[in-house]
């Protein structure tokens, strides 16, 4: 099979696929919809989704999978005793809930599911300029405007953007008008929990 | 010819799909300001949404970069972006440079991740990118 083949045949087997993964969810398995894009012939570039990716939000869980809904479709991820997971630190597949967004890299299988071996949940990503630091919050002006309030998780690291190495004084190193980047978690309040930061030297 | 070697990150598109650097792409469906223009390219933000899959990835510029780099290349000029090591190389479109960033590159989430020393996105940042005008081949 060719990548296109290999994708029509895979949206024609998903809602197979889904219930497969989940026979108590006959409902779900109703809703999928099925991947007739056409526009997959390569993995790089625009418009070229990738078979190894899956993000959306999790609507459905069981003990192996999980179903995973984005505006484009729907679809089935299988997880293992060998897939990592990320939620905020490293965690286990009872850390993810319904409702969080999941971004899941692994291997297509020929029925359209995704068996991951990567799992990010609620993982956001900010770029902007220091405005205040209390090393327990940092506000900043957003690159892409407005302003956010940014609170630190107990697991922060704070490195320097060219090398990754550590940087000196931690959180208490970045100053106001310092420019960083930074990923975190998205809690259920909304509110974003820094992870890692990196910021100029 | 190498160009850059340093750190890269993810730039977040969707479902932010608006949040180019200034000079870049803007607009509630961003495609007005830059995005006509030969210099900008059409991707990064103007790509990212919903129904596009390609995803943004830049290489910072605050002090290791050379200033060079910020040339006017045309829209889709295919760029290599890998492991400086050399161990992985992927093609891709280059879609902007600016300010705070040496170049930024269209590359899907995926191909990112394998960049990853972990092979997922929570570090967040990257550090040992190559970056090529030309075939490190």
């Amino acid at each position: 099979l060719n990548r296109r083949n290999f994708l029509r045949a895979a949206g024609v087997g998903l809602g197979s696929a889904v219930a497969l993964l989940f026979p108590d969810l006959p409902a779900i398995a109703g809703t999928v919809v099925e991947t007739t894009r056409e526009t997959v012939a390569s993995s790089i570039g625009q418009g070229t989704p990738d078979a190894t990716y899956a993000g959306g939000t999790v609507i459905a869980i069981t003990r192996d999978g999980m179903v995973l809904s984005s505006a484009q479709t729907q679809r089935p991820v299988r997880v293992s005793a060998t897939t990592g997971f990320w939620k905020e630190t490293v965690v286990d597949f009872a850390a993810v809930q319904l409702g969080d967004h999941v971004d899941a890299f692994g291997v297509p299988e020929a029925n359209g599911v995704l068996h991951a071996a990567k799992v990010d949940v609620n993982l956001v990503r900010f770029d902007g300029i220091i405005e205040t630091n209390d090393a327990q919050r940092i506000t900043l002006r957003l690159t892409r405007g407005g302003t956010a309030q940014v609170a630190l998780s107990p697991f922060i690291e704070v490195v320097n953007v060219d090398d990754a190495s550590p940087r000196k004084g931690g959180v208490h190193g970045l100053s106001r008008g310092v420019l960083i980047g930074g990923v975190g978690v998205r809690t259920a309040d909304g509110q974003r929990r820094a992870t890692r930061i990196w910021a100029g030297r | 010819m190498t160009r850059y070697v340093g750190s890269a990150s993810y730039f977040c598109c969707y479902p932010d799909p608006c949040g180019c650097d200034e000079g870049c792409c803007r607009g509630p469906d961003c495609s007005y300001l830059y995005c006509d223009q030969p210099t900008h390219a059409t991707g990064a933000c103007c790509t990212c949404n919903t129904f596009n899959w390609g995803y943004a990835w830049k290489s910072f510029c605050n002090t290791c970069c050379d200033t060079n780099l910020y040339e006017n290349l045309s829209c889709g000029f295919q760029a290599w972006i890998g492991r400086a090591d050399g161990s992985a190389w992927f093609q891709a479109p280059q879609v902007d440079h600016g300010p705070l960033t040496c170049v930024m590159v269209d590359l899907t989430k995926p191909l990112f991740a394998q960049l990853s020393p972990t092979g997922d996105l929570s570090p967040g940042i990257i550090p040992n990118i190559r970056f090529d005008t030309v075939s490190p081949g």
